[in-house]
């Protein structure tokens, strides 16, 4: 059974469904760490699910008490300030590289940032492939992480299912249905 | 702050502190010592490791979309 205590971590790259995994957690019916800061925009029309603290977590962790029970977002690169104070659940998500680098690309014209373009982000991809391969073995070696892999694309093909996988490892406390029904694949824009 | 307790051997010598991990974490962030420097070594080898290069195309990246 799931410790209270644990905190839920909602990881991956930026653009790589995060904020769905998020929107279904919290559908089911867990609290979600979020401070609203960060509001829906084209980007994301449900939310971004952000919790503005999570940023700091190099130099700050005196927030993570308030985690406990609840699920928060915390991308990839960041997980490595995760103190093994704490236990985990870690539900990563996956999706195909392009499909993210694309996503990020929409999202800093819309911040109006020029995005790299093709050499950039092929330099980019290769930095990311390396990362999430590094820090898959990471979190597998660490003792009170427990991690769950969750792939974007099969979300969207069958959300029933893939709320089924993320509420077993949640120890089936979630209301699966309202998982499932959260997803809106309408939403899925940088399909290969 | 907590008040920390002290370890004392059988001859009553002081030979250790306990802290809470609250306390322990913010000492931790006041040292400025980095995690990965306090943490063990076989634990740092197994951490994600960049070159400078590719640690600033990340940060800038990942700071471009509102991340860091």
């Amino acid at each position: 059974m799931i410790d209270p205590d644990t905190i839920v971590v909602v990881s991956g790259l930026p653009r790589s469904g995060t904020s769905m995994m998020m929107q279904m957690i919290e559908a089911g019916g867990m609290d979600v760490l979020t401070d609203g800061l960060r509001t829906a925009d084209e980007d994301n029309l449900k939310g971004y699910f952000e919790y503005e603290n999570v940023k700091a977590l190099k130099s700050d962790r005196n927030w993570l008490p308030e985690a406990r029970g609840k699920a928060v977002k915390i991308i990839s690169e960041l997980l490595k300030y995760l103190p093994e104070t704490h236990t985990y659940r870690i539900i990563f998500m996956r999706r195909d590289l392009e499909e993210v680098l694309a996503s990020q690309d929409r999202m800093l014209v819309r911040r109006g940032v020029q995005p790299g373009g093709q050499a950039e982000n092929a330099e980019i991809a290769r930095v990311f492939r390396r990362h999430l391969q590094q820090t898959e073995a990471w979190l597998s070696g660490r003792p009170g992480f427990r991690t769950l892999y969750a792939e974007h694309r099969q979300i969207l093909a069958d959300p029933a299912r893939e709320a089924a996988r993320v509420n077993a490892f949640l120890d089936h406390r979630l209301d699966e249905a309202a998982m499932a029904a959260s997803v809106d694949g309408s939403l899925y824009r940088q399909r290969r | 702050m907590t008040e920390p307790r002290f370890v004392v051997d059988q001859a009553g010598n002081c030979v250790g502190v306990l802290l809470d991990v609250d306390e322990y974490n913010r000492l931790l962030d006041a040292s400025g010592i980095p995690e990965s420097l306090s943490a063990p070594e076989d634990e740092k080898a197994s951490r994600p490791a960049y070159t400078p290069e590719e640690k600033k195309l990340m940060e800038d990246r990942l700071e471009s979309l509102g991340y860091l």
